[in-house]
């Protein structure tokens, strides 16, 4: 019976554990605020001009600018460090604007739609 | 009426035991009595198999129900065990899909903050997964070797009982020999 309870031991210490394993611990990162007012402000026949508003800049690193295919699916277009985009060379109806803080964390996308003035 | 005599099968040192002697005795104090009884062969049927020595020894419900127990008892260790290491590789791949996102961000890569956050759910996610599983694991292992060795105890409660059988090993140590004797009777 000894020998039955030590192999039982044995055999439950030398399976696989997970104990060991920590989790990644995320570090205080800088977040910037998601871009808001996505205006398309020029269409012309091959480029856009865009315009936002951001409520805090400060820890704004740089802009990301998306454009959307007719499936919502968004494709990366540009980058800007500027509160606006301008000759956004892709040609589609709906445009996502995104800002990455200082810590190169990207905010969520904030949609705007190309309406013809 | 019955002579017997004894046969020293032992050694005799006037040296300091060696650390493997306390083993040996160790060995040899559990497995004598298991050899003492085994006698018609139903201890050693459940040793290899739970159940076949209950059914050699005529309790044929009983065997059922240890063979039972322990095949359920063995596949779910199995489908368990094998549950638990999905699981734990799944909590080390998000683990590391985690780890890269962040050194990305010390590298100047950018990542967003809803793939941070969907990564480090997915990781804890996972690892109360691997916990549940492991608590599952671990259970249906306890109760293969509680089967296994309540099936052994049973087998040896219904031994039958020979009033000419005696334990026909001794073991006689102190700290300057140890004496193995075989007794026989005729």
């Amino acid at each position: 019976m000894i020998m039955v309870g030590l192999a039982g031991t044995v055999l439950l210490a030398a399976c696989s554990r997970h104990g060991d394993d920590d989790l990644v611990a995320i570090p205080v990162l800088v977040l910037a605020p998601a871009p808001d007012s996505v205006v398309v402000t020029t269409i012309s026949a091959t480029e856009f001009d865009l315009t936002w508003f951001v409520s805090d800049p400060s820890n704004v690193l740089f802009y990301r600018v998306y454009g959307s295919d007719f499936f919502g699916n968004l494709f990366f277009a540009d980058s800007t460090a500027q509160n606006s985009a301008t000759a956004v060379g892709v040609l589609v109806p709906i445009f996502g604007v995104s800002s990455v803080s200082t810590d190169y964390v990207e905010s969520s996308v904030t949609l705007g739609v190309a309406t013809i003035p | 009426m019955r002579n017997s005599f004894q046969k020293t099968l032992g050694w005799a040192t006037k040296r300091r035991p060696a650390r493997w002697q306390p083993v040996v005795l160790v060995s040899l104090c559990a497995l004598l009595p298991a050899q003492a009884l085994a006698l018609d062969g139903a201890f050693y049927r459940s040793l290899a198999i739970p159940g076949t020595g209950q059914a050699h020894q005529g309790h044929m419900a009983k065997a059922a129900v240890f063979a039972g127990a322990a095949v359920l008892s063995g596949v779910g260790l199995t489908v368990s065990a094998v549950q638990y290491n999905q699981a734990v590789d799944r909590f080390r791949r998000e683990k590391r899909a985690l780890a890269a996102l962040l050194d990305g961000l010390n590298s100047g890569q950018v990542a967003s903050i809803e793939e941070i956050n969907t990564r480090d759910a997915a990781m804890r996610a996972a690892l109360d997964d691997a916990d549940t599983r492991l608590v599952w694991r671990n259970a249906f292992l306890i109760s293969l070797v509680s089967v296994y060795t309540l099936n052994i105890v049973d087998v040896i409660r219904n031994q039958p009982h020979d009033p000419d059988v005696a334990l026909r090993y001794s073991i006689d140590a102190n700290r300057e020999r140890v004496l193995v004797t075989r007794s026989f009777r005729f």
